[in-house]
């Protein structure tokens, strides 16, 4: 074999591994987009359910204080998730520099800017989106009060729930911040 | 500086966690007495029901500032009273003097009284009350009278905060005599911790038994609870 060849063929083998890894990226991104909405479609035929059964049957009040768990442990599992898609946001950031920079001076791959832009911040629904599970949980707290007619074990329960989720978001929303960046800049820096 | 908001975090964390096995284990323990209690088989066919045990709930108040009727009981609104009505004389457990104790003590600081129906209609007349009628046979209340009885003379535990009161009290008795659904007396200071908790369950349990249940809505110038 020539060494023409070896080195016309080596940068095609690089781009196609960097687009295979490209796409995974944005496979992983877009099936989190896809959970969510089946998430959110289960969480709310489960609370519908739960609803029903509470309004349907005589249950003791304390009973009341297992309807926040639901979207309790749905919020948190969606939480992972969204952590685990702006983590794989930054690395998509990274790999895009690297392919538009192996495709001579034109950067054509604009993804990782376009949906940050306008499907993320510029997005007025996106925002809207961002409240529903915070929503439905806060909700289920207000319902599971009145339904027990404030039965003082069932407050206590919603205090320690809002309390832990506040702890939680503190926490998730500080790792959160700029953790695009911070993944994009330690590829960078590992290169 | 850091370790301090460590050691802060840490007691904050066990508090948190401690707190949250208390209202679970109170939470379950409260289920578990109260499934029973409606699904108690009041109408078991080998029983005869010839005779009437009534359990008055008399709710928590606030009175307002210009009322007559100024009474005030231990609780403000989560309290109230329970009062065991049998072969008409009313029995309630309370306590001696203020203030109660917090953990029971081996001095007891508590008593049982007993008032006829009409004493003691004339001393509740302006106050909210909620009556539920249990049937049951009358061995099980002739019982349940004798212990009242021997209870007037020398009661059997003491009055305390974190221990028995009118409400862990009336159900105790009513458990042991097997009128409703037999729990310990642990477990009924746990789930009967306040009036209102085992007014709510007793109220499921009479319309799921289709009992009578009647109600006197006291004075206009008390804000009452429930």
């Amino acid at each position: 074999m020539s060494e023409s060849h070896i080195s016309h063929t080596h940068p095609d083998q690089e781009i196609t591994i960097l687009l295979n890894e490209y796409n995974l990226c944005c496979t992983r991104i877009e099936d989190f987009i896809k959970r969510q909405d089946s998430i959110l479609q289960i969480s709310l035929v489960i609370m519908g359910g739960v609803i029903a059964f509470t309004m349907l049957n005589i249950i003791p009040q304390e009973l009341f204080i297992a309807v926040p768990l639901v979207p309790f442990i749905i919020l948190i599992h969606v939480l992972y998730h969204f952590s685990r898609v702006i983590t794989n946001q930054g690395y998509r950031k990274y790999l895009e520099e690297i392919l538009n920079a192996k495709i001579l001076n034109n950067s054509p791959i604009k993804y990782y800017k376009v949906g940050k832009e306008f499907m993320l911040e510029k997005n007025p629904s996106s925002k809207i989106n961002s409240i529903i599970f915070p929503l439905i949980f806060l909700l289920s707290i207000l319902y599971s009060i009145f339904m027990s007619n404030f039965n003082l074990i069932v407050i206590g329960g919603s205090i320690v729930y809002i309390i832990i989720i506040i702890i939680v978001g503190i926490n998730i929303n500080s790792f959160l911040k700029d953790l695009d960046e911070r993944v994009f800049q330690f590829c960078k820096d590992n290169t | 500086m850091k370790e301090f908001f460590s050691f802060v975090k840490i007691i904050l964390s066990v508090c948190l966690v401690s707190i949250s096995m208390i209202l679970l284990v109170s939470a379950l323990v409260s289920v578990n007495v109260k499934t029973k209690l409606f699904s108690f088989d009041l109408a078991n066919r080998n029983l005869i029901l010839n005779d009437t045990v009534v359990v008055h709930f008399i709710h928590g108040s606030i009175p307002e500032t210009n009322c007559d009727y100024q009474k005030k009981r231990l609780g403000g609104l989560l309290g109230g009273h329970i009062e065991l009505e049998v072969k008409g004389k009313v029995y309630g457990f309370l306590y001696d003097n203020l203030p109660i104790h917090t953990f029971s003590q081996k001095k007891f600081n508590s008593k049982f009284e007993a008032l006829s129906k009409t004493e003691w209609e004339i001393k509740n007349e302006n106050d909210r009350i909620t009556s539920i009628y249990i049937p049951t046979e009358k061995k099980k209340m002739q019982t349940l009278q004798a212990e009242l009885a021997s209870n007037l003379n020398s009661p059997p535990y003491d009055y305390a905060f974190i221990g028995h009161r009118c409400t862990s009290s009336t159900a105790s008795l009513l458990s042991e005599h097997q009128i409703i659904n037999t729990f310990s007396d642990l477990e009924s200071i746990i789930a009967f911790f306040y009036p209102r908790t085992f007014r709510g369950a007793l109220i499921k349990f009479a319309k799921i038994n289709k009992l009578k249940i009647k109600f006197a809505k006291g004075s206009d110038c008390h804000l009452w609870e429930g």
